[in-house]
């Protein structure tokens, strides 16, 4: 990123001061002296450099220039319809990665296009899809999303091109949510069908014998979002793909896959990965944008002795409302759904008088599909000012593109830092991202250390489709679908020793040189791609009749729908007053009060048994199953405004089980003598933080797939303890796979440490000094070479 | 039988080539040419019988077209064989009717018609009946095929296999039923081959729960073997799920054929394997290979489509009136006539009700606004109009039956009767008594009642507007 222009100023010892000049008063435009209101968002990031108040809080403004478009005419071969179509649109020539996807796809390659948000990405996909459609009636189309949101959002913008061309192509989702009644027609006639991973796992390949036109005549498989399909739940996913791979083969079909990925450090080889083919890398974005501001932005310390910051949410409210004040769209995203209403609550309450409490809407999870939709519509239409939301919009939703963008902390990666901060930006104005640094450690890190952020490449999506627990799974599912051959390959393994496996289990039948199934039950029913079960708790309204408002996913409600919680919803205040838990329902009520509750959960691993043990040195490794218990234990009442403490009750609701697998290891008295519980505590908590960074490039994981707990005094040994545990009922080989290259995996910590150029500790390794202190870092070096010691 | 229906029946056969008579000939020279038969037959050849010591204790054999092989079990049963309290040949005089509550390819919604949902037009009954009489088709019980499979699995998905596929006929004066079985997966294309070629004499498929389940999981099978679907497609359902819900729903603990067939039929199996252990016992015999082990499941689904066949014969005789409601219990006889009123059998929907309102006058009130419904359907409107006003009379009656009452005789006299002043005296009460209804409630799943009163309160607006453009042109 060399060509952008950075200013750190300096804030206090830790950061440093480079200061890189940067344009004032270019293109100024006079405020208008009526309302007060500035007349383009140049003027008011000019303003802004000048407020002092506001500058003495900033620790990092970095600039990117702008980029003008980089076009190309359309492809001759471009169907003339299409053409029409683009033109009535208003659209005269394509960006060049655009048209390179264009050709790459007409030539027969598979092709994977990686472009930032806003850069007409989903045209990559729909162009040739459309030209194949038009130049063969009969050819289909299969279009996988994450999330029905997206799909939903999608048929939207087929159906609108469609429109304009004046033909009988016929796009519609299925998933859940599809009528019974229309989805025969589907099957039979749909010429691009909408769905996602979950849908094509458990409803359509299961029964793709209703699919036979889709599948006979099936041309191009687009995914999008391609780098939400990464760890356990990618690694599902690639074998999904595989089995429908396998069905095509069945009917004489050989698709080419057309996929899109936001910005990660390997598309290319994530989606040959994923896939299982060669794919051709389009990552040329020939899109404008205007110039981009990213202002990282520290509260003040408003206790020096204790040295607390003024709240992140605090100051999110302020710039937000600034920046709303002015006119200026803006979107905020907070990290948590409590904090969006909060959030929420606070803005519109700060702009009331200005704009109208419906101009500034909340966005997360849990609000009911009809209103998001009204929310993306007037965010689109420019209706609705500003949006407070979860990383739900993060995804691919069209919302058009705002002005400004506020993050309430830092997101917790970089790829999803730039994708959130991409929903600010049209194409011919300035735009800027505040990110607000919350008091956790991590972000004061990025805060003071805002060369770490930009200097870093965004995360790799790692899948790993052969773990042998999801193979087994998936072969279950696939053998299903068709009896397995005798030399047939499953992906690039051969797969014969798991055939016979299930034979011997009676799961499968040898007959004639074919693996048939032969099991009473529905095997997709039992794998799930996601480790989150999908259930829900919907909330009901009481205050008038009785209504659904919105729905909470099951490991939320809780926290969350507890008796006597202040449920927040669209900037509405609800007290729970009953939670039907078995039924999952929370009956609520409108009330008006000036708090908010905050839940206590208590969280408690407990070692069930220990199937594999070996002990070198002071140093003993174990691996078993464990349960991971989650309890809401106790819930606070928080005064808007100033969060104090108002007060706190009991919360009687049953415990969350999570029975799985795990690896530990723990270190015995040698190493605890003559050392203080804090100093153990920063050593294994700086170990634990090395060991999450490194474990998922082992398993090639997500890091949200396994957890890693260190303890002091573990309840089962009493001895300083690490503890790692799949993130998935039962496991999923995760935690196995580490206690087999323990040894490895230890030198690799090492080795990483030792790397690392900070002095006593970064994100990148131990974690944040904040975190682990001014010695975590050669604490964790010391313990680690006490093991190694023993083991010599 | 009728006499009508067997001369028919002789005309048939005198016309066109038997294929039960070409196909027994082809089982007699199988069974000669048993034990040195090696030569593969030609596609669409009729399965060749080998006898096989190990089956023959089950009275099966092996089976061989050109896809391969398979086991096969024939049993004929004599027309005069008892099964419960009737005859297997019973169903012959009456079957013919049950043509109108067939649901043809394409009509879906048929056994889902909710009350008061437009009905086939009488036009098309009529035209099917005509056709099941014309001289061109053989009479409806000879174009049925009873059928039942065993399954490895549940639900319809492409992992689900029928290792079992029994089917049943009429033929010449026995009623056969025919099983054929697979003693492994790779055995079924055979199977599905030689089901295809039984097919082609039949245009309505006799089934319990077979339109959603059973056919479907055929024709996926089907689909797994790249074989033509088109001719499964073409067949008209007598899926009698629908009616035994209909009918017994309320009266049974639950609509398990087993559980109809032993209270309503009379069948007492005895030793009767479940059908829900018949793919255990299909994996058992896989991993040991032992015919005995199926003996079970052939007769459970002998069994079955025995059991159909009477169902069929039930159904037919209440259908045509040659049964007498006397063998149901009252509120059977109600939904009976609910059935029937809903299958667009609106004089035997009559005869039910009428029949209920006789054996119970304390409780006709509740009758009286069905058979009104119906009577309306059948232009009879004076008298319609005459029971709900009678039903008005009672004073136990429900506040939605009430409502419901006013509702229908405003709809008729607006639009049946042309009496405008009358409808909209009859609107004005129901809206008084739904908002009665309303305010009682307080605010308890009201969405519905205050739908209804919406209803009410538009069509009395109506009705104003109507009433006052008569006054100017009047």
């Amino acid at each position: 990123m060399s060509n952008h222009s950075t200013r750190y100023i300096m804030h206090n010892n830790l950061s440093f001061i480079r200061i890189v000049h940067y344009r004032v008063g270019e293109g100024m435009l006079e405020m208008n002296r009526l309302t007060g209101k500035v007349s383009s968002i140049q003027e008011w990031i000019d303003q802004m450099k000048n407020n002092r108040e506001l500058m003495a809080n900033v620790t990092c403004w970095h600039t990117i220039p702008p980029r003008p478009a980089r076009t190309a005419p359309f492809p001759n071969r471009l169907h003339a319809k299409l053409q029409e179509a683009l033109q009535q649109k208003g659209i005269g020539d394509l960006y060049v990665h655009q048209a390179d996807s264009f050709e790459a796809i007409t030539r027969g390659d598979h092709v994977v296009a990686v472009t930032p948000t806003a850069s007409g990405k989903t045209m990559c996909y729909n162009l040739p899809v459309l030209q194949g459609v038009l130049g063969d009636d009969e050819a289909r189309a299969l279009y996988l999303f994450p999330t029905k949101a997206l799909a939903q959002d999608q048929v939207a913008e087929l159906q609108h091109m469609v429109d304009f061309m004046e033909v009988d192509i016929k796009t519609h989702t299925y998933d859940g949510d599809t009528p019974p009644t229309v989805r025969q027609a589907i099957r039979n006639a749909g010429h691009i069908v909408v769905t996602n991973p979950d849908m094509l796992h458990a409803a359509i390949l299961p029964h793709h014998t209703k699919w036979v036109k889709l599948f006979e005549n099936l041309k191009y498989i687009v995914i999008d979002e391609l780098h939400a399909y990464r760890g356990v739940f990618g690694s599902h996913v690639a074998n999904v793909i595989r089995r429908l791979k396998r069905i095509c083969r069945f009917y004489g079909s050989a698709p080419q896959f057309i996929c899109a990925s936001a910005t990660i450090a390997n598309p290319k080889e994530h989606a040959e990965r994923l896939i299982g083919e060669r794919v051709t890398l389009i990552d040329n974005n020939g899109a404008p944008t205007g110039e981009k501001h990213v202002v990282f932005y520290n509260p003040p310390v408003v206790n020096r002795q204790l040295g607390i910051r003024r709240s992140s949410v605090l100051e999110t409210k302020k710039i937000a409302g600034m920046l709303l004040r002015q006119g200026i769209q803006t979107i905020v995203f907070a990290r948590s759904r409590v904090r969006v209403e909060i959030l929420l609550t606070y803005l519109q309450e700060l702009i009331r008088n200005e704009l109208g409490a419906r101009s500034i809407r909340g966005y997360r999870g849990g609000y009911l599909p009809k209103q998001r939709r009204e929310i993306e519509r007037g965010l689109r239409n420019g209706e609705i000012r500003g949006v407070v939301s979860t990383n739900a919009l993060e995804l691919g939703i069209d919302i058009g593109q705002l002005q400004a963008c506020v993050l309430n902390g830092y997101p917790g990666t970089v790829a999803s830092t730039w994708q959130q901060s991409g929903r600010a930006g049209r194409r011919q104005e300035s735009s800027i991202t505040f990110m607000v640094a919350s008091s956790n450690p991590l972000d004061q890190y990025m805060i003071q250390n805002p060369q770490f952020f930009f200097d870093r490449p965004p995360e790799q999506a790692l899948i790993h489709p052969d773990n042998l627990m999801i193979l087994l799974d998936q072969v279950k599912c696939a053998a299903y679908e068709l009896p397995f051959e005798q030399d047939e390959a499953f992906g690039a393994t051969s797969i014969i020793d798991i055939l016979e496996f299930l034979t011997e289990e009676r799961t499968l039948h040898h007959a004639d040189g074919r693996w048939y199934w032969m099991e009473q039950s529905f095997p997709a029913h039992n794998v799930s791609l996601r480790a989150a079960a999908q259930e829900n708790f919907v909330i009901i309204d009481m205050s008038e009749g009785s209504k659904v408002i919105g729905e909470v996913d099951r490991f939320s409600a809780p926290t969350l729908l507890h008796e006597e919680a202040i449920y927040i919803h669209e900037g509405v205040q609800y007290q729970v007053e009953k939670l039907d838990f078995e039924e999952k329902k929370a009956f609520v009520r409108q009330v008006s009060v000036d708090y908010y509750t905050d839940a206590n959960l208590a969280v408690q691993l407990k070692v069930l048994h220990t199937d594999r043990e070996e002990t070198t040195g002071i140093l003993s490794r174990c691996f078993g199953e464990v349960t991971v218990n989650a309890k809401a234990t106790i819930f606070k009442k928080i005064k808007l405004g100033t969060h104090e403490n108002i007060g706190a009750g009991p919360i009687h609701l049953p415990e969350e089980e999570l029975h799985t697998t795990s690896y530990w290891f723990s270190f015995d008295e040698r190493f605890s003598e003559g050392r203080s519980t804090n100093d153990l505590q920063f050593a294994l908590l700086g170990l634990a933080n090395v060991l999450v960074h490194i474990a998922p490039l082992y398993l090639m994981c997500d890091p949200m797939d396994i957890r890693v707990v260190p303890q002091v005094k573990a309840v089962h040994t009493k001895r300083p303890t690490v503890f790692f545990y799949d993130r998935y009922p039962g496991g999923i080989g995760l935690s196995e796979r580490l206690y087999e290259v323990h040894g490895e995996l230890l030198d690799k910590a090492i080795a990483h440490m030792e790397a690392c150029t900070c002095m006593s500790g970064c994100p990148a390794c131990v974690g944040p000094i904040e975190e682990v202190g001014l010695t975590g870092k050669s604490l964790a070096m010391e313990l680690l070479a006490a093991a190694k010691e023993g083991e010599a | 039988m009728r006499l009508r229906d067997q001369l028919l029946k002789q005309r048939q056969r005198s016309q066109a080539p038997d294929l039960e008579q070409q196909e027994e000939k082809a089982v007699d020279s199988g069974e000669r040419e048993g034990q040195t038969n090696a030569q593969v037959p030609e596609a669409d050849e009729i399965a060749r019988v080998v006898q096989s010591a190990e089956w023959a204790p089950l009275d099966a054999h092996l089976a061989v077209n050109a896809c391969g092989s398979f086991i096969r079990r024939r049993r004929q049963f004599p027309l005069a064989h008892r099964h419960g309290y009737a005859k297997l040949g019973d169903l012959l005089s009456c079957a013919d009717v049950l043509e109108q509550v067939a649901v043809k390819p394409g009509d879906k919604s048929k056994s889902r018609l909710r009350k008061g949902a437009p009905l086939l037009p009488a036009s098309a009954d009529e035209e099917l009946a005509e056709l099941a009489h014309s001289s061109s088709a053989p009479p409806l019980c000879e174009r049925m095929l009873f059928l039942d499979t065993e399954t490895t699995g549940l639900g319809v998905g492409t992992g689900n296999v029928p290792f079992m596929i029994g089917i049943g006929y009429f033929r010449e004066q026995v009623f056969v039923v025919d099983q054929m079985l697979i003693r492994n997966p790779a055995e079924e294309r055979a199977m599905l081959h030689e089901l295809k070629r039984l097919l082609a004499t039949y245009t309505h498929l006799v089934t319990y729960n077979g339109r959603t389940f059973d056919w479907p999981v055929v024709r996926n099978r089907f689909v797994m073997h790249r074989m033509e679907v088109g001719e499964l497609d073409r067949f008209a359902h007598l899926d009698f799920l629908y009616p035994s819900r209909s009918l017994y729903r309320k009266t049974l603990p639950s609509c398990r054929l087993s559980m109809v067939e032993e209270r309503r039929l009379g069948v007492y199996r005895h030793d009767d394997v479940p059908g829900s252990l018949a793919p255990e016992l299909y994996v058992k015999y896989l991993a040991e290979q032992k015919p005995s082990i199926l003996e079970g499941v052939f007769h459970h689904n002998e069994w079955d489509i025995l059991t159909l066949n009477l169902l069929a014969a039930h159904f037919a005789a209440l259908a045509d009136g040659s049964a007498s409601f006397d063998s149901l219990e009252a509120s059977e006889v109600f939904r009976a006539g609910v059935w029937f009123d809903n299958q667009g059998m609106h004089d035997r929907a009559e005869a039910a009700y009428r029949y209920l309102m006789e054996l119970q006058p304390e409780a006709r009130q509740g009758i009286q606004y069905e058979l009104a419904i119906v009577l309306k359907k059948k232009g009879e409107l004076h008298t319609a109009v005459q029971l709900w006003k009678e039903s008005l009379q009672d004073s136990d009656a429900s506040p939605a039956a009430a409502i419901e009452a006013r509702v229908q005789l405003a709809m008729t006299y607006e639009h049946r009767l042309k009496d405008i002043p009358l409808a909209l005296h009859y609107a004005e009460q129901a809206k008084e008594l739904a908002l009665r209804r309303l305010s009682l409630a307080r605010g308890r799943d009201s969405g519905k009642q205050r739908a209804q009163l919406n209803e009410i309160t538009k069509r009395i607006d109506r009705l104003r507007r109507k009433a006052a453009s008569q006054d100017r042109t009047g």
